[in-house]
């Protein structure tokens, strides 16, 4: 049963990245995927993150300021799904699947800044052994107990493209659990990892658009 | 990708590796958990497992954690003559599970400790010294456990420190005090901002069956008054903010069981328990310890308990100094150990 669930809530991740790639095949050239990998810690205890990102939509913004100078940005839209893993010591390994929507703000010189709720399924393992004790009173020895979660997830961070295809970022997340001992689990987190394109890899046609904003003088 | 997948998950199982680790010595720290009624509760065995005596400490709450059990003098005096257990009661602490609102009342909280008691016999063997201490809420679950069928034919003596059996009472006896110390305050002019919301809530709250919000009230401002009033022994550890790293302490759990427990039902659920009348019942050696500036479970629950008891082998000590947590640990943790000696 467990393992339908795990399969079931990874293909519905995908599924949604991928339908959504194809809605929105409309105007202009093919972008990849993006790969992210990235040290995920949760203040001290280690871990990773794998991810992809599927480009959506393109805003191409100019903002006209009133002395004159111009300024442009990007807001780039992306559907993500992230596998996240962390190692607490003695409370639990936490493994867990996120799917999101990012919004991403890029300047011309590559610095960016972005947001990203995201949603998805936990499965934590105990950090020691673990005895199942039955009403019963028999004791058993429980092989990988844990628990499984529903997780909701918002980030921010930044980061810097310091070329087309490859970007590093930063990013604090607070995790989400429920239900978790009868309420919920907070879990923050930060992700310091690299947003790698490959050419060709998984491509789709973001939407893109134009927006202009301020008056010209 | 499925093979991705398949190896990251295999990975994980191979980092979480659930081999058992039982340590017999003198400096054990072994790490466990164990599942009862819905939750994983996590225990913590740490000191003189070669002793054969084990001490589990049953915490108060509900919705604290052992956690704060484990101070330095805590290892010195205690767990060098014995095995201290640190367990997290369900929802506290580090222990996990997802929701189990219907295993959440008393009944269950004794079933889990006669678990757990199992189990440290399963794993450190058959003929351990097993002692109790119950410690402030924990003084509920004790008495659910120790009344109940034979149940206290599984441990040697039981240590009732700081803690309530009678919520009613309790209550009571926390008012009394709370308006006794205030309305001396008052008359000789001390702390006069701090004690008199003290006095005119107690004024406007005359003793009666109290309701659970009332009986909130009543802790906080018991909590409260032991912050202002004079003469205890400081009391220098800050043992969670001391060990979030060393001892790997999930804060965020450990802060949200504490909030939890106050709003949770089952906190009001336990306002009309009262075990005076079946406390007969227990006849193992008991060691009753309570401290003279406790407002939270103030030392009169120590003399009800004295007087139900049935125990024939029972000794109260009453500390001068000291409020809900145990601030003159030499004296605190050196009567442990003697009454532990004695009995084992």
């Amino acid at each position: 049963m467990l393992h339908l669930y795990n399969r079931y809530s990874l293909l519905l991740s995908f599924t949604i990245v991928l339908c959504f790639s194809n809605t929105v095949s409309a105007q202009t050239s093919k972008t990849s995927f993006g790969v992210k990998i990235a040290y995920n810690a949760t203040i001290i205890y280690p871990g990773f993150l794998i991810g992809v990102e599927c480009p959506v939509k393109r805003i191409v913004v100019t903002r006209h300021r009133m002395n004159g100078s111009v300024k442009h940005f990007d807001k780039l839209r992306f559907l993500s799904a992230d596998l996240g893993y962390y190692h607490h010591r003695n409370f639990h390994d936490n493994l867990y699947l996120l799917a999101g929507w990012v919004m991403r703000k890029q300047r011309p010189r590559g610095f960016f800044t972005e947001f990203s709720p995201a949603i998805g399924y936990s499965r934590t393992f105990l950090g020691a052994e673990t005895y199942h004790i039955a009403k019963s009173g028999t004791i058993t020895l429980h092989k990988f107990a844990g628990y499984n979660y529903a997780i909701a997830a918002i980030r921010g961070g930044f980061g810097y493209a310091f070329r087309p295809s490859t970007s590093a970022y930063f990013r604090a997340s607070l995790l989400t659990m429920f239900p978790s001992n009868n309420l919920l689990y907070l879990r923050p987190t930060l992700e310091l990892g690299i947003i790698w394109r490959p050419s060709h890899f998984l491509e789709t046609r973001p939407q893109i658009s134009s927006n202009s904003k301020g008056k010209i003088p | 990708m499925k093979n991705t997948m398949k190896m990251l998950f295999l990975a994980t199982l191979c980092y979480s590796c659930q081999k058992e680790d039982i340590t017999i010595g003198l400096h054990a720290d072994d790490t466990f958990y164990f599942e009862s009624g819905g939750i994983s509760m996590r225990v913590l065995v740490r000191g003189n497992t070669a002793s054969n005596t084990f001490l589990v400490l049953v915490h108060g709450g509900p919705g604290s954690s052992s956690f704060g059990y484990d101070t330095p003098k805590m290892a010195e005096i205690v767990a060098s003559e014995c095995a201290v257990v640190f367990y997290d009661q369900r929802n506290a602490g580090a222990s996990q599970g997802n929701k189990n609102v219907a295993n959440d009342n008393l009944d269950q909280y004794a079933d889990d400790l006669k678990g757990l008691i199992k189990l440290l016999k399963l794993r450190y063997g058959q003929d351990l010294n097993i002692f109790l201490m119950s410690k402030s809420f924990g003084g509920m679950v004790g008495s659910a456990f120790m009344t109940k069928d034979n149940n206290q034919d599984l441990v040697k003596g039981w240590l009732f420190v700081n803690a309530s059996h009678n919520y009613g009472l309790n209550d009571s006896l926390t008012h009394q005090k709370l308006l006794d110390a205030s309305r001396e305050h008052l008359a000789a002019g001390i702390k006069i901002d701090s004690w008199k919301p003290i006095f005119d809530y107690c004024q406007n709250n005359l003793p009666g069956p109290f309701t659970a919000e009332q009986s909130l009230k009543l802790n906080k401002l018991g909590w409260k008054a032991q912050e202002i009033i004079e003469g205890m022994e400081p009391y220098d550890y800050n043992v969670i903010h001391d060990n979030m790293i060393t001892e790997d302490i999930p804060l965020t759990s450990y802060y949200l069981g504490r909030t939890n427990a106050g709003a949770r039902n089952f906190n009001a659920s336990l306002t009309p328990i009262k075990f005076s009348a079946e406390l007969h019942k227990v006849t193992v050696p008991v060691l009753v310890c309570f401290s003279k500036l406790d407002f939270v479970c103030p030392e009169g629950l120590g003399v009800d308990f004295m007087s139900h008891i049935g125990s024939s082998d029972k000794q109260m000590l009453i500390f001068e100094k000291s409020a809900h947590h145990f601030e003159e640990q030499d004296a605190y943790y050196n009567a442990f150990v003697n009454f532990i000696i004695r009995h084992q």
